[in-house]
């Protein structure tokens, strides 16, 4: 006490003591997301009475979670996604959609171009689809705040973002074809149809049960390796070709555009996925029995999702398809 | 009777903001006491008083000198952070 | 296309729930809704618009230039040339905030999953995205600064430490941005806290920062500052919406947060801007601060909610006379606790300009500070350290008295349980009987120091338990240099 403290013998920090040696310059993501959770690397994660909901409920889902691995800060989001990034790559890929709304949309208003059984359909797959995507940025938050690191946390916020995104521009298509359509009234049976339609039940009862999906390493595979791709496959992907099979630019380049953010996601679960194995080998008999359970609840997505592709024209193979992507991402995530 | 027992209070010295952590004995006299407490305030942001001395109080009321730490704590049932203030003796 | 024409089409959908029970969908202790009806949420409202689109935009444009600057500064290596206060404010900050600002992404998180109202659930999402701004941001400048004042390195590692104002500021915020539900969240953290406490504090650090010369982190806080409007909203209708259907709480929870959001700006605010900033540059004490920004909102809220004063606002009133002042002296005394060096800020001219604004500085503090001062002319340096811990309070983790000042100083017990816990203030004792479960169960520092936590139990033990590195102990932030204007 009362020693002075010693300048010259202090070494140069260069970098965050908590990135430890990397034997490299840290990136610029590692530098703003490295080690942001201070609630991971303690037995008691809050600062709380141990008893207390906050620091029980933690303990339970997070951390005493099926999988563990030594270090959960060695993860990395192979998008290096930092808020900076964030907004560059949506800003741009908001102005393309921007020109797309505006050149078709409002100058050119295709939307009164389409034929009456387009229109049928725009009603019982486009614009329905906010309650759901509504849903999976609800439990894609829920994710962001139960994830073991910052660098996985972080990752599901972005993802959260590129929801609400889709969500905006679903509306403002709804809008779109209201005020083309005025007799049809898009939008005010949307509710309606994602409650009672039978062939979107698949998909609300998936979702739904993603809300209730706790422990982090379910809610994990729940979301990211099962319901979301599987609904962004039907309903993005297969939409996208099918809008474009009947002259429907906006939507079909709308949606496209919309399947970035979905890869996006794909890449960073895969990449977690692959993470938790080579850390813990164990880890993949979890992980599977996750998607074990979870599967047949995409399936059923999938199956809902084709029977209302097909009502509207489409080849009918939809199914297969999205069915292939969920196979593929679960084999590149390594619990195929 | 057993030898001394570590027992913490919380001492005040009168006049300084701070109460203070203080590890006593129970066979603290009073006075031994009070230079506990007196230690981490007098002289560090209370002038001394050259030959001063203390006294000790425990809810307001003034202890003799002679009484031990050991006896309060059993005659009152006083739990460990108990709150002691000393000050000058006028 | 106007925003206004397809907002309602973005944001209103709730739906009902088939496949899962709603209950365990939306637990009530993540929700917090309690006795409010499920109608009543169909009227909360953000009084700010925004569209994803734009903020994406807007926000680009913003980091683009918050960057650039932060760049020029760092080539220009200004912060070197700094004040030592100024420097000992930001390092301070830095260490205190940046984990906060990530704690919040959780926070907004759980809004935006569980919050009772669609359109709230939206709003969280930008909430989300701001505070990893905010988060990312700080982390930048502190890391650019690392090989000039290792203490920046705190921003990452202090809340990885069990250093005390970093515990005491988790006590607080643990609890309300991790452990709490959406609408008590809402109300004590955005309303409170956000909007109330560090909204104004922001803007009047970036006034101060550039005063002093560092326009990188002015340039950072009034652009942090910027998102606050956005995200803090959600406290009002929040509020609203609790104050119609639940008063007490309502009440409680208000006057609640808005003490524990002024014990933490006692210990975050109070010295930096006080003791601190250089006093040629001061444009208000914090006294008159939180007088006319703090106080001034606060309870302009409460009007608008038809609730009342708080029950202890002499008691506040007080408080705001003293509590920074007893945090100073506290923080400076065992500044070997600390990571960054604090300013003493009591050379004459700047004891002047405290007498000035308080009156009652001289009898309460500057007796103190005499004896201090005394022992560093005197070279006693052995006598102006501390020899062991002091009485610390159960609820907010600071120091017994330093609510208010040494003739204030009584003891506030509870005996709840086996236990007895001690209170710095009435209010703090009174927090706790709110809901004693909540924080009978934590064990403050002098707890797990009896407990025999902390090895070895001497102040070697003490840091080291801290996290306290040689290359960041806290020393005098001006190498004693004030004290010659007393020596003879």
């Amino acid at each position: 006490m009362g020693e002075t403290r010693k300048e010259a013998t202090r070494n140069r920090l260069r970098t965050w003591s908590a990135l430890g040696e990397l034997g490299r310059t840290p990136t610029e993501y590692e530098i703003v997301t490295h080690a942001m959770n201070h609630t991971t690397t303690r037995p008691l994660p809050l600062e709380m009475g141990p008893d207390t909901f906050g620091n029980r409920y933690l303990r339970r889902h997070r951390d005493e979670a099926a999988i563990s691995v030594p270090d959960w800060n060695r993860f990395r989001d192979p998008d290096e996604m930092t808020y900076r990034k964030y907004n560059r790559v949506q800003d741009e890929a908001e102005t393309f959609v921007d020109r797309v709304l505006d050149e078709y949309a409002e100058r050119r208003r295709t939307d009164l171009d389409h034929a009456p059984e387009w229109l049928d359909g725009l009603q019982a797959m486009l614009t329905p689809q906010r309650f759901a995507v509504h849903g999976l940025q609800m439990s894609a938050a829920y994710l962001a705040q139960i994830a073991p690191a910052s660098y996985i946390g972080n990752a599901a916020a972005f993802q959260a973002g590129d929801e609400l995104r889709r969500v905006q521009r679903l509306a403002q298509r709804t809008l779109q074809l209201r005020l083309a359509h005025p007799e049809r009234a898009f939008g005010t049976k949307d509710r309606e149809r994602w409650e009672q339609d039978r062939d979107w039940q698949g998909a609300r009862r998936a979702i739904e049960r993603t809300f209730v999906a706790r422990d982090w390493d379910e809610a994990f595979v729940a979301l990211n390796l099962v319901v979301k791709p599987a609904f962004d496959a039907m309903f993005l992907a297969s939409l996208s070709a099918l809008a474009r099979r009947h002259d429907d630019e906006v939507d079909a380049l709308l949606l496209e555009n919309l399947v970035a953010d979905s890869q996006r996601s794909a890449r960073w679960s895969r990449a977690l996925a692959r993470f938790a194995i080579d850390q813990r080998p164990d880890n993949r008999a979890a992980l599977r029995l996750h998607l074990a359970a979870w599967r047949p609840l995409g399936d059923e997505l999938i199956a809902g999702g084709s029977t209302l592709l097909a009502r509207f024209g489409s080849a009918g193979d939809d199914g297969a398809v999205a069915r292939g992507a969920l196979d593929a991402l679960a084999a590149e995530a390594g619990v195929g | 009777m057993a030898g001394p027992q570590p027992f913490p209070i919380y001492g005040r010295f009168v006049g300084d903001f701070v109460p203070h952590l203080v590890s006593a004995l129970t066979t603290d006299s009073m006075p031994e006491l009070a230079e506990k407490v007196a230690v981490h305030s007098v002289g560090r942001r209370l002038p001394a008083r050259p030959g001063g001395r203390y006294e000790v109080l425990l809810a307001g009321k003034v202890i003799p000198d002679q009484v031990t730490l050991g006896e309060l704590v059993a005659e009152r049932r006083l739990p460990p952070l108990s709150w002691f203030d000393v000050r000058w003796r006028d | 296309m106007n925003r206004d024409e397809w907002y309602d089409l973005a944001r209103d959908l709730d739906w009902t729930l088939s496949y899962v029970d709603e209950k365990q969908a939306f637990p009530d202790e993540w929700t917090g809704a309690g006795d409010i009806p499920p109608s009543a949420w169909k009227d909360w409202d953000e009084p700010f618009r925004a569209s994803y689109r734009e903020y994406v935009r807007v926000q680009r444009e913003k980091d683009a230039s918050a960057y650039a600057v932060k760049e020029a500064f760092k080539r220009a290596r200004g912060f070197d040339r700094l004040d030592a206060g100024h420097k000992a404010a930001a390092i301070l900050h830095m260490g205190a905030v940046a984990m906060v600002e990530q704690m919040a992404v959780n926070m907004e998180g759980r809004f935006a999953r569980f919050a009772p109202s669609p359109r709230w659930r939206n709003i969280a999402v930008y909430g989300m995205l701001d505070e990893i701004r905010h988060a990312q941001l700080n982390l930048s400048f502190s890391h650019d600064l690392l090989k000039q004042a290792p203490q920046f390195d705190w921003a990452v590692k202090a809340f990885h430490t069990n250093e005390w104002g970093i515990l005491a500021v988790r006590h607080f915020l643990d609890d309300t941005l991790l452990g709490s539900s959406c609408v008590d969240s809402a109300v004590v953290t955005n309303l409170t806290l956000e909007h109330g406490f560090t909204n104004m504090q922001f803007v009047a650090f970036a006034a101060a920062a550039m005063e002093a010369g560092d326009v990188s982190f002015s340039n950072i806080l009034s652009s942090i500052q910027t998102d606050e409007a956005r995200h803090a909203q959600q406290g009002f209708p929040t509020a609203a919406i609790l104050a119609r259907f639940d008063r007490k709480r309502a009440q409680d929870l208000l006057d609640a947060s808005f003490w524990r959001s002024l014990r933490l700006f006692h210990l975050l605010t109070g010295p930096a801007m006080d003791y601190y900033a250089p006093v040629h540059l001061r444009k208000h004490s914090f006294k008159e601060f939180m007088t006319e920004w703090v106080v001034h909102h606060h309870l302009r809220v409460l009007e608008d909610m038809g609730l009342a004063k708080p029950w202890y606002w002499d008691q506040f009133l007080l408080s705001l006379e003293h509590g920074h002042h007893a945090a100073q002296i506290a923080t400076w005394f065992w500044r070997p606790t600390l990571w960054f060096n604090p300013c003493a800020g009591i050379s004459r001219a700047e004891r002047e300009w405290l007498v000035e604004k308080y009156p009652a500085w001289e009898d309460s503090w500057g007796v103190l500070w005499d004896e201090i001062i005394r022992n560093v002319n005197a070279g006693n340096m052995g006598k102006t350290y501390p020899e062991t811990l002091p009485a610390l309070c159960n609820l907010c983790q600071l120091p017994l008295g330093t609510a208010l000042d040494r003739h204030h100083l009584q003891p506030y017990t509870t005996t709840y349980g086996p236990r007895l816990y001690y209170f710095c203030s009435e209010p703090c004792q009174w927090i706790f009987g709110l809901d004693p479960e909540r924080y009978a169960g934590h064990m403050n520092i002098v707890d797990r120091f009896l407990a025999g936590q902390i090895q070895p139990m001497n102040l070697e033990g003490v840091l080291e338990w801290m996290g306290i590195t040689q290359d960041v102990i806290g020393n005098d932030g001006s190498q004693y240099r004030w004290a010659k204007d007393y020596a003879r």
